[in-house]
C-alpha cells in the first residue's frame, strides 16, 4: 500500500492506495505519528486508490482512529469502491469511524 | 472431488535440474531440461520467489510450485502426496508468503484453471487473504495477535515481523496452499507448520479477531484440522 498525507489549518487528508493488508503496519506506524503533528481536528481517509483491504487492514484504520482520539482528532472516511466498501458494510465499520 | 491426471514433470526455473534428479526418480517424476515449455500439467521448482517471479509462475499449466531454497528444493513426499489428491498446491517459505500478495496470485490461479464467476473470485480471494494471515502470523510466526492491541505497540510490533522474518525458526517454516474443484463447489486448504490452535476457544475481537467469522460468512464450510494447524474452506460455485 502507498499512502500520502496534505495537512493544512482544514483538514487533514490522508490518501490510501493500492491493497491494504497485514502487511502495512510500517506504514500506519507513520501514520499514526503523523496524527502528533500541529494541524487540523479533523482528518479524512481517503481510501477510493484502494482495491482491496483484509480484516486487519480495518484494524490499522482503528489503529489510526485511536491516535487521533488522542490528539482530539476525529476521523471520517470516505470514498470506498467495490471489495472495500462491501467489507466496510459487512463489518459495519461505520459504527466505529463514520463512512462518508 | 475428483481431481485431474496428477503432474508427472517437474519443471525448474534457477534451480540445476540435478538437484531434483534423485527425488524425481524416487516418486517417478520426469525432469525437463532448463529450457524446456511447461507441458500439462506440471511441478514448478522455482528459486529466489519473490513477487514478481510468484506473478509470473503461478498460472496455467503449472500445478504446483515449490519454493526452492539454500536448504533444498522444498518437495516432500507428503507434500507430493496431498498434490495428488488436489488440483493445485504451492508450498513456500513464510518469509516468502508474508511478502507476496499471495491471496491475490492464488485466487487468479484458480480462475484461470477452472473458470468461475467474478463474485466466487472476489470471495476467495478475501478468504483466502484471511485464512493465510493466520497461519502465517499466529501459526508459523507464533504471534498470538495479528496487530498489537493499541498504536503505541507499532514500532515494537514491527522490528518482531521482522526478526521473525528473519530468524529459521520462523521465516524459514513452510506453509501450503492447495485447492481442488468439481461442479459445485471450490475447496481451499491452508496448512502452516505453527504449533497450532484451539478452534473452539472464544476470540476476542477488537482490533483484531475478525478473520475467521469473516470467512465463515463467506464460505459454504470451514474445517478446522491437524490440531488447528489446517483450514478447508469450501465456497459454492
Amino acid at each position: 500500500m502507498e499512502y500520502t498525507i496534505q495537512s493544512d489549518s482544514n483538514q487533514r487528508l490522508v490518501n490510501l492506495k493500492g491493497r491494504l493488508t497485514f502487511t502495512d503496519h510500517e506504514q500506519f506506524r507513520k501514520i499514526t505519528e503523523a496524527m502528533h503533528e500541529p494541524g487540523s481536528a479533523k482528518c479524512t481517509l481517503d481510501v477510493s486508490g484502494l482495491e482491496f483491504i483484509d480484516s486487519a487492514g480495518l484494524g490499522l484504520l482503528l489503529l489510526v482512529n485511536e491516535a487521533a482520539k488522542e490528539n482530539d482528532i476525529s476521523v471520517s472516511i470516505r470514498g470506498a469502491q467495490d471489495q472495500v466498501k462491501k467489507m466496510l458494510e459487512i463489518t459495519r465499520f461505520e459504527e466505529m469511524i463514520p463512512v462518508e | 472431488m475428483t481431481t485431474d491426471m496428477a503432474p508427472s514433470h517437474i519443471l525448474c526455473d534457477g534451480v540445476s535440474p540435478e538437484a531434483v534428479t534423485e527425488f524425481a526418480s524416487q516418486h517417478g517424476l520426469t525432469v525437463l531440461g532448463a529450457n524446456s515449455a511447461a507441458p500439462m500439467p506440471c511441478i514448478l521448482v522455482l528459486s529466489d520467489a519473490c513477487e514478481q517471479r510468484l506473478s509470473s509462475a503461478l498460472r496455467a499449466p503449472v500445478r504446483a510450485c515449490f519454493e526452492a531454497t539454500p536448504e533444498g528444493h522444498g518437495m516432500t513426499a507428503n507434500a507430493l502426496e496431498r498434490m495428488n489428491a488436489c488440483q493445485l498446491l504451492l508450498s513456500l517459505t513464510t518469509s516468502t508468503a508474508y511478502k507476496t500478495p499471495l491471496a491475490q496470485f492464488v485466487s487468479r490461479w484458480i480462475s484461470q484453471s477452472t473458470h468461475i464467476e467474478v463474485d466466487l473470485i472476489s470471495n476467495l480471494e478475501l478468504a483466502i487473504q484471511e485464512a493465510l494471515a493466520n497461519a502465517l502470523i499466529h501459526g508459523n510466526m507464533g504471534f498470538k495477535k495479528t496487530l498489537p492491541d493499541s498504536f503505541h505497540g507499532l514500532s515494537q510490533y514491527g522490528q518482531d515481523v521482522e526478526h521473525r522474518l528473519t530468524d529459521q525458526e520462523h521465516g524459514q517454516l513452510r506453509i501450503e496452499l492447495s485447492s481442488c474443484w468439481d461442479d459445485e463447489s471450490v475447496s481451499i486448504s491452508i496448512l502452516d507448520n505453527g504449533a497450532g490452535f484451539d478452534i473452539t476457544a472464544p476470540v476476542e475481537k477488537s482490533v483484531t479477531g475478525w478473520g475467521l467469522s469473516l470467512i465463515r460468512k463467506l464460505a459454504l464450510s470451514v474445517d478446522v484440522t491437524e490440531g488447528g494447524r489446517k483450514i478447508t474452506m469450501r465456497f459454492a460455485r
